[in-house]
This record gives structure tokens, C-alpha cells and sequence, in this order.
């Protein structure tokens, strides 16, 4: 017990660590806030830098930008309608209509704040249910991963008030456009009509930034003359009472997350994207509905992303797999410096451990402090007039575009899905779907194809949906978010709660 | 507005003209119109599907197994069709706003619903401006051109400010992206 605590308390008797998490944090929640900079990138780039640093110094400065960027990408999301990573795709459905509104300011400070205790969840759960979460990730199957991808595709594509057809028929697209360049198991080249530059595929981040930020500035042109709004930013530390109000949602978000992040390859997300959907469907009378500012929404995603890092750790520090692309980076850091995460890591090298534990508990502590600073001048480039907002906003996703892969193509593509979006706002068609369809596409293909070796044909996969309980519940949870939205169902709780309502 | 999932987010620029959006955003909603040339876009997914099915089942000839790579496109492209061809079902008795004209004035209205003048000139703008990225003019001279020129444009006879902005935006891309970050730029 002695020994653990001294792991634990080290990142704070050390203050080149101290100064490397919140350094880090900072960092990170300025990368993530500027589309097309990701986690990833500025981690990857660490990994050089702190080549000669002290292992656990490197490793501070590491976790302390994976935390930051993962919160980041909510900035973007709720001033410009670009999701700043990822795990933000569900932060704009509500963040940017309170942007609009003029409570930027009280968007960035909810989700900062939920953002902090969603991470602390996650860390608690990485420090007390490692063993249990990693047994449970382990028994997930190739048909699990194949359900679960899925289960967030339909539960995105039947959100707000679209048609469930409106909804799914950008997400399949998606999924067709994530299909573009070499297939990952086999290699062949699919769709690239002799052109080599398809062969690398269709970046996601390239989609979001086209499909969010440009084409969001094509539609904004309309009411370009309209009267700026004015944010407010004068309390943006939001009341203890509101933190309180929606303790209960936050947790329970990130119990989800933490859940979600350990899976491999599922990620912050598909964690986001779940528990919007199960807020939007538990949360009796909002305040102010779904997809136009209600704070549910922006509680639930921003929990369950920074809940999900702690996730993402367990697979990587228990089993050697990485929960998702930041962590693999980390994890070849730790190679480099003599580490080796997995199965024996508790034994020969517990400090590890209880040492990640603190940091991202510091990296949380960090972020509260940053995520709330610094609002003032964000809130102000909102305030911009649209004719000048316009043309940064594109300039910017240019740049953005570019950044990831440094090649002309990926702007071309970038403009390409910018003009596609657009018309699929003016036709009624949402695009959230799409990017889905594009980051889940790969997850779901490898996944059916692996379930269809594993269980040896499509007979053997519908089997296991009644042979597994993980399988069994996730089909269930399928079913029922086709069957209710059709209007059968729909008459028919309406009916029921008629009924009710007279007894 | 942000994704408010379904709805067109445009709202009519003053009271009184033509609720051009109204049509597009009704249309999500279980509409009582489609906009003009709403009822196009599901025989768009049709085509996509359709020749995406075809160059899958190519592909199918050369892998026929089914956990190889053609079988999974084949699915989702036959997911598409079938999309394709209940939205346009569900489309059907829905009126829209070309109700009675001739094809070409269909056509018209649902390009000049698509593109109005502004936003036809600012993706004019932008082609212009990937044009000369792609000639090697540089990111420097053609971002700042064409954050010049299309603030000039939508912001007219304030062109010191739109050029003071363009200047502050430049520098503050730069410093962020080529010196703190080391990100090349196009």
C-alpha cells in the first residue's frame, strides 16, 4: 500500500512533471480547438521532441495534450461548427445553436466543467475497474465491434427530426466514401479508378471540415447582413447548482465512456454519439429541446469523450493494445523509452500504472484551469460580422485540410465535401451522419468480415446474436432504434400514454 | 446554425421575400413541400448506388468469397439503392414548389434555389482560389487575395478594415500553424 501511494504521489513532488502535465494541457486544449490539428498529431510530435527526456517528464507532456485536445475539439464545436476532433461531432448539435443564442460563454463553461469531472470518472474507473473493464473488453467479439459501430450509426442517422431514410441514406454514403483506396486486410484497391492518389483513402477529418465548417459558410451567406450576436461571457464559470442538476447525467455518461473508451478502436466518438442519443431519449421535457441548445446535450458528449480517455488506457496498460490512436502513439513512446505495456506491466513495472493515474488526474485538474481561461477572446471571434467570418472560416478549414497530410488533394476533397454538405442542408438531409459513416466505416467492415471467418458464414453470425449476451442485447438495442421510429410505434406509445393519462 | 439535424438552417434574409429555405427545411420535418429540385436528390442516391453496385460486382468477380473485399461494398451500395428508392416512395405525394412547370423551369428554380448570387460568386471565389494554390501562386499571395476579395465583396466600401482583418489573419495562420506548430502550409 506504501508503494502505491508513493506512485501515486509522485507526478506532484516532481516538478518538471507538474510543469510538463500542465504545459501539455494547455497545449492540447489549444490544438484541439483549431480544426485540423489533432491529438494525434501533436502527441506524435512529442514523441521526438521528448526523445531525451526523462520517461515519466515525456510521458506528462503526453497525457496532458491528449487530455487537452480531446476537450479542445468542444471550442470549435460550439463557436465555429467545426468539431475540433472527433470526439466533438457531438458536441455542435447543441454548443453551436447556444453560440448562436450568444451563451458561448456558458457553453465552453458546462462543458469544461463536465469535460473535468467526466475525466475524473474515467480515471477512477481506470484505477479501481481495470481488471473488470479489461475482462469486459476482452470479451468483445469481432460481431460485438460489427453491432456496436452500427448501433451508432442508427442511432445518429434517427436523431432530430429527420426522416429515419433522410438520416441513414448520408451515413451509408459515408460508409461508401470511407470504402475509397486500399482495402486494410487485403490490400486491393477499391473505387480509385486507376488514381493513385485515392489509394490512401478519404481522410475523416478532411470530410468533417468540409461537411461542417465549409459548408456551414456557404449556408451562413444568406443571413450575412443579420445583427452580430452578442456573446455573453460575463459568467461563464457556471453555478455549483447547474454542475449538480446534471450530476447524475454526467456520470452516468461517463461510466459509458470509460466503457466505450476501453473497447479498442471505439474511441471518444462513438462514446459521444451514444450517450447524446441515450440523453436525448431519457431526458423528459429539456428546457430547451435537443439539436437547439439544450445543455443535456452538451453534458452528455463532453462527459462521456473525457471519460473515455481514462478508457482508452486500460486495454493498452492490461492487454498491449491501444484503446485508440493517441494511446497507440503513447505506446510506442513507452517502447522507445524501455517500456512495455501489457499483460506483465502490473508486475514488473507497476509504478507505470499508478503514475498514468495521477497524471491524467493532474491533466484534469489543468484542464478545469485552462478550459476556463481564454474564453473571452474565442467568444470575440464569434462576434466577427459574417462577410468577414466567411472567408476566415474557409481559409482556416484550407489550412486545416492541408495540415493533416500536407497534400493539395485533401483541400480539393475538403471544398468537394464542403459543396456536398451544403446541398444536403438545403435538401433536409443532416450530415453528421455522413462523418460517422466515414470514421466507423473501417471498424464496421473489418468487423463483419472478421465475424463472418469467426462464425464461419452468415448463418454462424446470426447464431451468436443468440448464443452471446453481449451480442444478444446490442441486436436488441439495434432493433429497437429502428422499430421506434416508425409510425407504427410511435402511434402506438402515443396511444398508451392516452390511456395513462385518462386512468 | 449548427446541425439541427434535418432542418435548413437558412433563414430568410428579410420579411417579406421569397421563404426559399422554408422548403428545404419543411422537407426534413415530414414537409408539406420539397423544395425546388428537393424531389432529384433521392434519384442522385439512386444513380450513386447504382454505379457504385456495378463496380462492385466487378470487383465480385475477381473475389467471390464473401469475407473478401467486394462483399461488404455490395452490401452497402444495395443498402443505398434500397434507401434511395423509399425516399423516393415517401416523396411521392409530396407537392412541391415546381408543381406544373416545364422541366427547364424546374431546372432553373433549383439552381437558383441552390445558388443564389452570393453564394455562387463565393464558390466562384473559392475555385479561383484552389486554382491558384494548384498553380503554385502560393498560400500567402491566394489566401490573402481571396480573403481580401471576398470580404470586399460581401462587406463593400470598408475595405481598409477588411483589409486590416485580412493582414491580422494572415499573420496570426501563420505564427500559429508554420512557427508554433511547424505545420507546412499549401
Amino acid at each position: 500500500m506504501g508503494a502505491i501511494l508513493s506512485y501515486l504521489f509522485t507526478p506532484f513532488t516532481d516538478p518538471l512533471m507538474l510543469v510538463a502535465v500542465a504545459a501539455g494541457t494547455c497545449a492540447g486544449v489549444y490544438v484541439g480547438a483549431i480544426p485540423g490539428l489533432t491529438g494525434t498529431m501533436a502527441v506524435s510530435l512529442l514523441v521526438s521532441l521528448t526523445f531525451g527526456w526523462n520517461t515519466h517528464v515525456a510521458l506528462a507532456a503526453m497525457i496532458g495534450v491528449f487530455c487537452g485536445a480531446v476537450y479542445g475539439g468542444s471550442r470549435s464545436a460550439i463557436l465555429l461548427n467545426i468539431p475540433g476532433a472527433p470526439a466533438a461531432v457531438a458536441t455542435v448539435f447543441d454548443g453551436y445553436p447556444l453560440a448562436q443564442k450568444g451563451k458561448a460563454g456558458m457553453a465552453i463553461g458546462i462543458t469544461t466543467t463536465q469535460s473535468v469531472v467526466g475525466g475524473i470518472i474515467g480515471v477512477l474507473v481506470l484505477a479501481i475497474f481495470t481488471p473488470a473493464v479489461s475482462k469486459l473488453s476482452v470479451s468483445f467479439g469481432p460481431m460485438d465491434y460489427f453491432l456496436l459501430s452500427v448501433m451508432g450509426l442508427l442511432m445518429i442517422g434517427t436523431l432530430g427530426n429527420t426522416s429515419m431514410v433522410k438520416g441513414l441514406l448520408p451515413a451509408a454514403l459515408g460508409i461508401l466514401i470511407g470504402r475509397v483506396g486500399q482495402d486494410s486486410i487485403s490490400g486491393v484497391a477499391r473505387f480509385t479508378f486507376g488514381n493513385t492518389y485515392l489509394l490512401a483513402g478519404v481522410s475523416s477529418v478532411v470530410a468533417m471540415i468540409g461537411l461542417y465548417g465549409v459548408s456551414e459558410s456557404f449556408a451562413q451567406l444568406k443571413t450575412r447582413n443579420f445583427p452580430v450576436v452578442k456573446q455573453d461571457v460575463k459568467k461563464v464559470v457556471p453555478a455549483f447548482g447547474t454542475v449538480k442538476k446534471y450530476l447524475k447525467l454526467t456520470v452516468k455518461s461517463s461510466l459509458i465512456g470509460s466503457v466505450i473508451g476501453a473497447l479498442p478502436g471505439a474511441g471518444g466518438s462513438v462514446a459521444a454519439l451514444l450517450t447524446y442519443d441515450q440523453a436525448k431519449r431519457t431526458t423528459k421535457n429539456p428546457e430547451v429541446p435537443f439539436g437547439e441548445g439544450a445543455i443535456e446535450g452538451l453534458v452528455a458528449p463532453e462527459s462521456a469523450n473525457n471519460a473515455a480517455v481514462g478508457g482508452a488506457f486500460i486495454p493498452m496498460l492490461t492487454l498491449g493494445v491501444p484503446g485508440d490512436a493517441v494511446t497507440a502513439v503513447i505506446m510506442g513512446a513507452l517502447t522507445i523509452h524501455g517500456l512495455r505495456p501489457g499483460p506483465l506491466m502490473m508486475a514488473e513495472q507497476p509504478d507505470l500504472f499508478y503514475i498514468i493515474v495521477s497524471l491524467l488526474l493532474l491533466s484534469n485538474v489543468f484542464l478545469l484551469v485552462f478550459g476556463l481561461t481564454g474564453i473571452r477572446l474565442f467568444a470575440k471571434f464569434v462576434e466577427i460580422p459574417k462577410g468577414r467570418l466567411i472567408p476566415i472560416i474557409i481559409i482556416l478549414s484550407v489550412t486545416g485540410a492541408f495540415a493533416i497530410n500536407h497534400m493539395l488533394y485533401d483541400i480539393f476533397w475538403m471544398i468537394g465535401f464542403g459543396l456536398l454538405g451544403y446541398v444536403l442542408k438545403k435538401y433536409g438531409y443532416p450530415v453528421s451522419p455522413m462523418v460517422l459513416g466515414i470514421i466507423l466505416g473501417n471498424l464496421i467492415e473489418t468487423n463483419f468480415r472478421r465475424a463472418l471467418v469467426s462464425f464461419r458464414g452468415v448463418g454462424g453470425c446470426i447464431r451468436s446474436i443468440f448464443t452471446r449476451p453481449i451480442t444478444l442485447i446490442l441486436f436488441l438495442i439495434i432493433v429497437y432504434a429502428i422499430v421506434s421510429q416508425t409510425r407504427w410505434y410511435k402511434k402506438a406509445i402515443q396511444s398508451f400514454r392516452e390511456k395513462r393519462a385518462k386512468k | 446554425m449548427a446541425e439541427k439535424i434535418g432542418k435548413d438552417n437558412i433563414k430568410e434574409e428579410k420579411p417579406g421575400t421569397p421563404k426559399e429555405s422554408q422548403a428545404g427545411e419543411e422537407q426534413a420535418k415530414g414537409p408539406q413541400t420539397v423544395a425546388p429540385g428537393g424531389k432529384a436528390m433521392p434519384f442522385l442516391f439512386l444513380g450513386i448506388g447504382i454505379f457504385f453496385f456495378y463496380q462492385s460486382l466487378l470487383l465480385h468477380q475477381k473475389d467471390p468469397t464473401l469475407d473478401g473485399y467486394a462483399t461488404f461494398p455490395l452490401l452497402i451500395t444495395g443498402i443505398i439503392i434500397l434507401l434511395a428508392l423509399v425516399d423516393i416512395w415517401q416523396n411521392r405525394k409530396i407537392p412541391t414548389e415546381n408543381q406544373g412547370k416545364s422541366l427547364g423551369e424546374k431546372i432553373k428554380n433549383g439552381v437558383r434555389y441552390l445558388l443564389p448570387t452570393d453564394t455562387l460568386i463565393m464558390v466562384v471565389f473559392v475555385f479561383v482560389y484552389l486554382a491558384a494554390l494548384e498553380l503554385g501562386l502560393g498560400f500567402v499571395i491566394s489566401s490573402t487575395a481571396f480573403l481580401f476579395i471576398s470580404m470586399c465583396y460581401l462587406i463593400p466600401k470598408k475595405m481598409v478594415k477588411n483589409g486590416i482583418y485580412t493582414a491580422v489573419i494572415m499573420v496570426a495562420i501563420y505564427a500559429i500553424f508554420k512557427i508554433l506548430f511547424q505545420v507546412y502550409l499549401p
